[in-house]
């Protein structure tokens, strides 16, 4: 199924993966039929232009978070991420594995940046009705 | 066989420990899943995080379980690996409520296969409360101390609260760096807490520091709610597993108990296999129901027919998740545990009657996912939001004492389930006790930011989410139907006893099993002076 193919490569890119372990893939595509997130056509659709535009992932992730967490491209991301967490090779991006300096302004930060990706994204799926 | 128990839970295990001690013969009936209880993981969690290829199985499941959609309102975080626990209960125990949602099991060991372990004795006021028999209540602490291990201070600021020194506690376990530092914080500054009715210490847990027997000293694999190693966590499971291979225990699995009836000097109880839907008759001299609350008063409904309603007392629980600013991105080092690091008391009038008790956790082996699904985030800067949050991530749980409400009720209606009725439930909180649950969220939020803790949320459970149920078949002094005698015996019956909390008549917001333990010894120790 290379759509899926694609889709998990972009998906793991997205959460941090820099390169894609033998095995991801076709644990996802697995993962998808045993959980039954099928995307309905208008999920479909957004899906099809988040892969064509992967810069747009953080404000629609971000956005559905805010007013559609149960959407299921939001369920497909999480499953990607659970995925990636309990694998062996990107677990160090889900450990806190040395000391982070600076950590309260990062936090703060961190946490700033992806609330206003959220507004963002909020604001452009209700403009252009995507979700 | 002489005596016939219900249930393999908590209080059927302590029950059944006494009775199979006086060599009368013990037959004990349960649906008894039994799945999944991983005792000795290979390595801890972060060798397992960062070599084992096979992980994922281990954290999400053969069938990725713990990603699935939660079906109960308070299972939300369940591991793969105590799935079983609530398997098959809303075929077998169905519950028709639009307000009320209990978590109920029929695994072997029942829900005692998720206890949190906390151990704490009822003060003198809460024990009267219940109308629990307060002397002997306390010796019966003493016993199951002996024979669970509980591991605990012996003296600090909670201990009065935990223990009260009705029984001796092996050494607690290792803090974890960051409970460390917050509790350092605390006994710094504990005057003024306890002014307020406010006082943390070390919590008394099930859990062995010290070899008891063939369980061994916990060895801080930090893969608690997987696994459980040198069986160092008490599951009644042990108690059970050692009796029957004693040959003292007739363990009897696969069968739902559904009612019971006397003829002369026996007692009968009619039962459904739970795999082909066969009913069976068992027989004993006497009964002792250790079902868990709902579990006792839907066979008490259904053979002693009369009543609609039947009151019930559940303890209000609020989760808070708080961020420790000094750990906020320190790097995780050292021994961890992931089962409550103190014990925070909120004892309102100072006299230990109303005391509303926090555990305090830190949050790292459940996952980072399982917190991504409920922060309003995009995943990946919530990824990197979490590296800093979690390990300065604490979840404190609080339980609100709880008394009777006229409201508040479980009734059984006739259904199309396996055993052709549902439990209808009610509960719903008056305006004083809503104000009185707001009022001790609040005063635990300031407490908790007094030691530099910013609370990220407070999240009341759905009703239902403390898992305490109690006060069903509330203690009577004089007889009255659905009732239990000061002894234990149900009013009405002859042979039939009572042996977990469906007699309690006040809640108290503390960890319940301990007492629910002591309780079920107390009650087979009469049965058996009884003859």
């Amino acid at each position: 199924m290379p759509d899926t193919q694609q889709e998990a490569t972009v998906l793991a890119k997205y959460i941090g993966a820099k390169e894609i372990v033998p095995g991801l893939l076709p644990r996802y595509n697995e993962a998808l039929g045993r959980l039954s997130l099928q995307l309905d056509s208008k999920e479909g659709l957004l899906m099809q232009r988040l892969l064509r535009h992967p810069f747009l992932l953080p404000l629609v992730d971000g956005g559905l978070a805010l007013v559609q967490p149960q959407h299921t491209i939001r369920k497909r991301l999480l499953l990607m991420s659970a995925l990636m967490e309990t694998e062996t090779d990107y677990a160090g991006l889900f450990l806190t594995k040395d000391n982070i300096a600076f950590a309260g302004i990062q936090f703060l930060y961190r946490g700033g940046m992806a609330v206003l990706k959220g507004l963002i994204g909020a604001c452009l799926l209700k403009c252009l009705r995507w979700s | 066989m002489d005596y016939m128990i219900i249930g393999s839970g908590c209080t059927a295990a302590m029950a059944a420990e006494t009775l199979c001690g006086s060599g009368k013969q013990v037959l004990m009936i349960d649906a008894g899943l039994e799945k999944g209880i991983i005792t000795r993981p290979e390595e801890d969690f972060i060798s397992k995080r960062l070599h084992n290829q096979e992980q994922s199985r281990f954290f999400l499941g053969d069938e990725l379980e713990a990603l699935g959609e939660a079906t109960h309102p308070n299972i939300p975080q369940q591991t793969a690996q105590r799935t079983f626990m609530s398997a098959l209960t809303e075929r077998f125990l169905p519950i028709g409520s639009s307000n009320f949602f209990p978590v109920e099991s029929l695994a072997l060991g029942g829900l005692g296969n998720g206890w949190g372990l906390g151990s704490y004795a009822f003060s003198t006021a809460e024990l009267e409360k219940c109308k629990l028999p307060v002397q002997p209540m306390k010796a019966a602490y003493g016993t199951i101390a002996q024979r669970i291990g509980i591991s605990g201070e012996q003296e600090d600021d909670a201990s009065g609260y935990c223990h009260g020194e009705l029984f001796s506690t092996q050494p607690s376990i290792n803090l974890n760096p960051s409970a460390a530092d917050l509790y350092g914080r605390y006994r710094k500054r504990s005057k003024g807490f306890i002014e307020k009715g406010i006082s943390m210490g070390r919590p008394s847990l099930a859990l062995l520091t010290e070899q008891l027997n063939d369980r061994e000293a916990y060895g801080y694999k930090d893969l608690d709610f997987y696994a459980n190693e040198g069986n160092s966590a008490y599951r009644p499971y042990i108690t059970i597993k050692k009796l029957v291979d004693k040959g003292v225990l007739n363990y009897q699995s696969g069968w739902l108990a559904i009612s019971f009836s006397e003829k002369e000097e026996v007692v009968t109880v009619e039962c459904l296999n739970i795999g082909t839907l066969e009913k069976k008759c068992f027989h004993a001299r006497k009964l002792v129901l250790c079902a868990g609350t709902l579990g006792s008063s839907r066979m008490v409904m259904r053979s002693m027919q009369g009543r609609e309603k039947l009151p019930i007392l559940c303890n209000a629980y609020t989760y808070m998740p708080m961020a420790y600013l000094p750990f906020l991105g320190r790097q995780h080092t050292g021994q961890l545990c992931g089962l409550a690091q103190l014990a925070m008391f909120y004892d309102i009038h100072k006299d230990h009657s109303d005391v509303a008790m926090a555990s305090v956790y830190n949050y790292r082996s459940l996952l980072n996912f399982r917190i991504l699904k409920q922060m309003p985030l995009n995943h990946a800067d919530g990824r990197k939001f979490l590296q800093l949050l979690v390990p300065s991530l604490f979840i404190a749980g609080i339980f609100h004492p709880a008394g009777y409400q006229p409201q508040n009720h479980i009734q059984l209606k006739p259904s199309a389930s396996p055993t052709g009725d549902s439990l209808f439930t009610n509960y719903t909180y008056t305006d004083q006790e809503e104000a009185l649950i707001k009022h001790t969220e609040k005063t635990y939020a300031a407490a908790f930011f007094k030691l530099r803790c910013l609370v990220l949320k407070k999240m009341r459970t759905a009703t239902g989410g403390s898992i305490h149920y109690a006060g069903s078949l509330p203690f009577s002094d004089t007889e009255k139907p659905y009732h239990i005698s000061p002894e234990g015996k149900l009013y009405g019956t002859r042979h039939v006893h009572v042996a977990d909390g469906s007699g309690f008549s006040y809640l108290p917001g503390k960890g319940l099993t301990l007492s629910l333990m002591a309780y079920a010894h107390l009650t087979a120790t009469k049965i058996l002076a009884d003859g």
